[in-house]
C-alpha cells in the first residue's frame, strides 16, 4: 500500500499543460533536392490553444493544439532554362540538316537562382491524440559526490519525473492564409524581376516570347498547378516532411524534455529548522520509492511509498 | 544568380563580314582536304586550327566558334574540326563568335594556298546574322556599294514564337530581296553570288511591323543550287 497519494485535478493539469506549450520553441533547417528544383528551409514551431481530457483509462486526451511555423522560410533554387536564339536549319536534308546556324544564348550556363519564400506565421497545423504518463527517475549529474543533504541544499537533488508520453498523434493541416497565394506571386515576380530586371523592354519581350511567359515558366518549374493550397501542402508535408517533423519535436517535447510534474527524491518532508542559540537541524528527507500515477476521469494521482 | 550574361548580344548594332562578332556567322563551303586556319583579331592572329574534311555519304557542317580559338587552349596544340562531304557536293564550315565584341577574321590554306579569306566573302559563301534589337537595319554590300533594308519588329511577349531565317542574294545587281521584314530573335542569311563584304548596322530604332515570309527557305549559290536540286530531287516522289 503506498504511503503517499498526491492528487491533482484536471484544471491544475490543465494551467501545467498551458505553461508547458509555452515553453515549446523549436528551430530546424535542412534542404531537399526534388526533381526540378531544390529547397532550402527553416522552421520554427510553437504551441498555441489546445486542451487536455483525463479519461477514465489511464490516458490524458490532448486536444486540438495548434503548430505555428514561425519562422518558415522556404527557399527554392530555380534552375531557370538558357535564352537563345538563332539555331535555324537553312540547309535541311531528307537525313537531317546539313548547315544549323549558331545558336546564341543570353547567359553562359542555366542560370541558378534562390528567392526566399517567407511564410512565417501564415501555416498552422493542429494536433491531437491520445497520453499516457511516463514515470522516469532523473539523477541530476550536477550532485555528484554530494550526500542528499548538500545536493537538496544546492538545488540539484535528483527527481522523479512524470512526463505526456503520447501513444498516438494526428496531425492536420488546418490553415494557409490567404496571403499565401499573393507571396507566392510576389516570389514569382521577384524571380523575374531578378532574372529579366537587367533587360531592356525589347529584350525582355524576346524572352518572354521564347520561352513562354516567364512566370508560368517558373509555376511549371515548381510544379505550381491551380490549387495553392494543396501545392503547398504537398511540399511542405511530403517533400519537406514539415508535418513530421513538427510531430516529432512535440513528442520529444512533452515526452523527454518538460515533465508536467516532477518530485524531488529524497522528497523534504521537514525543512532545515535553526534551534536557537543552538546546531541548525538538517532537513528530514525521505526517499520516494516506486511512484506511480493513475488518471481518471476527474483527477490524476502519484501514489508512492516512502522509506529505504 | 552566378551565372554570366552575354550581354554583347544586347549591344550588338553593327555587323560586318570582315570583322566577326556576335549574333553573326559565315558559312564557307569545302571540298575534302586539309585545312589549316588562322582566327585574327585586328592585326594578331590569336589562334590556329584545322578542319579536315572527309567524303561520306552525307555533306555535314561543323560549327567554330572563334571564341574558343582564341580561348586558351590546355595543351597548346591546334583544336580539330571534322567535316564531310558526299559525292560531287561541298560540306560546309561555319565561323561565328559566341560572345564578345567584333573584330575576328578567319584565313583558311589548303595545300599551302590561300583557301578563304573572311576579309573578303566569295561567291559561294554565305553570311548570317541574327537580329535581337528591334529597328531599322541598312544593309550593305561593300565593293558593289549595293543598299537593301531590314524592319526588325519587336516579339510580342506571350504569343508563340518562331525564330525564321531569311534568305537574301548578293547579286551584282543587287540584294534579292531589297527589303527583309522579320521579327527580333530571327536571322537573315545572305547568299553571295559574288565576292563582297557585307554590313548590316542599326539605323533606327522603334517598332518595325514584322512580316512573316511565304515559301520555303532559299539558298542561292552554284553550290548551294546544286544541292538544292539534289534535296528536291530526293523529296519528290518518282514518277510512276
Amino acid at each position: 500500500m503506498a504511503d503517499v497519494e498526491i492528487a491533482l485535478s484536471e484544471s491544475t493539469v490543465q494551467q501545467v499543460f498551458r505553461v508547458l506549450r509555452g515553453k515549446l520553441r523549436e528551430q530546424a533547417s535542412g534542404s531537399v533536392d526534388l526533381v526540378h528544383f531544390s529547397i532550402d528551409w527553416t522552421v520554427g514551431i510553437r504551441l498555441e490553444k489546445g486542451r487536455i481530457d483525463f479519461q477514465s483509462n489511464n490516458t490524458v486526451l490532448l486536444k486540438e493544439l495548434d503548430i505555428v511555423y514561425d519562422p518558415l522560410v522556404v527557399t527554392p533554387g530555380l534552375n531557370i532554362p538558357k535564352v537563345c536564339v538563332g539555331g535555324n536549319c537553312i540547309l535541311p536534308s531528307p537525313f537531317g540538316c546539313i548547315i544549323r546556324l549558331p545558336r546564341y544564348c543570353f547567359f553562359e550556363a542555366d542560370p541558378d537562382l534562390k528567392v526566399p519564400l517567407d511564410l512565417s506565421g501564415l501555416i498552422r497545423s493542429e494536433i491531437s491524440g491520445t497520453c499516457g504518463i511516463r514515470t522516469e527517475h532523473f539523477d541530476d549529474p550536477g550532485n555528484a559526490g554530494m550526500s542528499v543533504w548538500q545536493a537538496h541544499a544546492q538545488g540539484v537533488p535528483d527527481k522523479w519525473r512524470f512526463f505526456l508520453n503520447p501513444g498516438w498523434l494526428d496531425i492536420d493541416l488546418i490553415d494557409i492564409a490567404d496571403t499565401v497565394g499573393a507571396l507566392l506571386d510576389k516570389l514569382i515576380a521577384a524571380v523575374v524581376d531578378t532574372i529579366l530586371g537587367w533587360l531592356p523592354d525589347w529584350a525582355q519581350d524576346l524572352v518572354e516570347a521564347i520561352l513562354g511567359s516567364f512566370a508560368d515558366l517558373i509555376r511549371d518549374i515548381l510544379d505550381i498547378g491551380d490549387d495553392i493550397e494543396e501545392w503547398l501542402s504537398n511540399l511542405l508535408g511530403i517533400s519537406i516532411g514539415l508535418f513530421d517533423l513538427a510531430v516529432q519535436l512535440v513528442l520529444q517535447h512533452f515526452a523527454k524534455k518538460t515533465p508536467i510534474f516532477e518530485l524531488e527524491n529524497p522528497y523534504p518532508i521537514m525543512p532545515a529548522e535553526a534551534m536557537s542559540g543552538g546546531p541548525v537541524l538538517v532537513p528530514v528527507l525521505v526517499p520516494v520509492v516506486d511512484p506511480k500515477v493513475v488518471v481518471t476521469d476527474p483527477e490524476l494521482t502519484i501514489s508512492a511509498s516512502i522509506g529505504v | 544568380m552566378s551565372t554570366l550574361v552575354n550581354t554583347a548580344m544586347l549591344r550588338a548594332t553593327v555587323f560586318e563580314s570582315d570583322a566577326l562578332g556576335v549574333l553573326a556567322s559565315i558559312i564557307h563551303p569545302l571540298t575534302v582536304g586539309e585545312y589549316e586556319g588562322e582566327v585574327h583579331y585586328g592585326k594578331a592572329v590569336v589562334g590556329t586550327f584545322g578542319i579536315t574534311v572527309t567524303e561520306d555519304a552525307e555533306p555535314s557542317s561543323v560549327q567554330i566558334d572563334l571564341n574558343v580559338i582564341a580561348g586558351p587552349n590546355a595543351n597548346g596544340l591546334p583544336r580539330k574540326y571534322r567535316a564531310t562531304t558526299a559525292k560531287e557536293q561541298v560540306g560546309y564550315a561555319v565561323f561565328y563568335a559566341s560572345k564578345g565584341s567584333r573584330g575576328f577574321q578567319v584565313v583558311l590554306r589548303g595545300n599551302g594556298e590561300l583557301a578563304f579569306d573572311s576579309r573578303r566573302l566569295q561567291s559561294g559563301d554565305m553570311y548570317a546574322v541574327t537580329l535581337i534589337r528591334p529597328g531599322r537595319y541598312k544593309m550593305h554590300a561593300g565593293r558593289n556599294g549595293l543598299v537593301g533594308r531590314i524592319d526588325v519588329g519587336r516579339a510580342k511577349a506571350g504569343e508563340k514564337f518562331e525564330s525564321e531565317a531569311r534568305t537574301v542574294a548578293v547579286e551584282e545587281k543587287g540584294f534579292s530581296p531589297d527589303a527583309v521584314a522579320m521579327e527580333s530573335g530571327s536571322s537573315v542569311v545572305f547568299a553571295l553570288a559574288s565576292a563582297t563584304n557585307i554590313t548590316v548596322a542599326l539605323e533606327g530604332e522603334g517598332e518595325a511591323t514584322a512580316v512573316r515570309p511565304a515559301g520555303p527557305i532559299r539558298i542561292l549559290g552554284r553550290d548551294h543550287r546544286d544541292i538544292e536540286r539534289r534535296v528536291e530531287a530526293k523529296r519528290r516522289p518518282a514518277k510512276e
